[in-house]
């Protein structure tokens, strides 16, 4: 599976989420699912690694020997991403950190003033505006 | 201080370097579903009181690795709740523990590369 294929996943989950009664819950539970492939995939070339690469590339970045956007072309360069994957990539991202903050008792006094959670309406807004940005990059 | 007293469910759980690392209840149980990629059992939809010891016990644990990337950054820039934060990332497991600066776990998920891209570019997971 290829980062293309699994970003119509995720466009396909939006659809059934926002527009054909997909719950909340579910679509975030399906969301981890695809999610969990996508990690796999982006982890693959690691296999064919004679060092840490990766590692090697933080360093550089720790050490102030690639600015921000140097590093974000190398690693892309690392991992083998098109232009068009890292725009599937970073949409995930934003998808993870939404489906993350979800919590179906959200509205719950008990949770702390200070935390980041998501109703089902917030995480509903949220994504279709995620959603926007992607489809506008 | 270590990760040797005996965790539990009461509000706030665990302890760890630099001072004393707490972690809410609500956030245990709200994390709780990224609990499997920290070694900890348990149904994320209805953690025990023990599970979300075990829990708080493995985050204490992560936070103690002494070679860990603690990258200062955000967690949720330009949101309700969101804050400046230390992300606290383990390379060799791709584990990730985000405490903010009134020393309070704000996440814990294992990250995957494009996350790993982003955080070491921008310091933000989001």
């Amino acid at each position: 599976m290829n980062f293309q294929d699994i970003g119509k996943q995720y466009l396909q989950l939006i659809s059934a989420f926002l527009e054909d009664g997909l719950s909340a819950g579910a679509f975030v539970d399906k969301f981890f699912e695809v999610r969990e492939r996508s990690v796999e995939r982006q982890n693959a070339p690691k296999k064919h690694w004679d060092q840490p690469h990766d590692r090697l590339l933080i360093g550089q970045r720790r050490a102030g020997m690639l600015d921000e956007n140097q590093f974000a072309r190398q690693w892309a360069k690392l991992f083998g991403w098109s232009a068009a994957d890292q725009r599937i990539l970073a949409f995930e991202n934003e998808l993870f950190a939404l489906c993350d903050a979800y919590d179906d008792s959200s509205s719950s006094p008990s949770r702390a003033a200070n935390e980041v959670y998501l109703s089902d309406e917030e995480l509903r807004s949220a994504i279709k505006a995620a959603l926007k940005e992607h489809q506008a990059a | 201080m270590g990760c040797d007293k005996d965790l539990d469910s009461t509000d706030v759980i665990a302890a760890a370097p630099p001072g004393d690392v707490t972690v809410t209840q609500s956030k245990l149980q709200h994390e709780f579903k990224h609990a499997a990629k920290f070694g900890v059992a348990g149904n994320p939809k209805g953690p025990t009181s023990q599970q979300l010891g075990n829990f708080a016990q493995a985050l204490c644990n992560h936070l103690n690795k002494a070679d860990n990337d603690r990258i200062e950054g955000n967690w949720f820039e330009g949101r309700p709740g969101g804050c400046e934060c230390t992300h606290n990332y383990d390379p060799h497991t791709d584990l990730c523990v985000g405490v903010n600066r009134n020393n309070e776990i704000v996440y814990a998920m294992q990250l995957g590369p494009a996350q790993v891209g982003h955080l070491s570019s921008t310091g933000k997971l989001r």
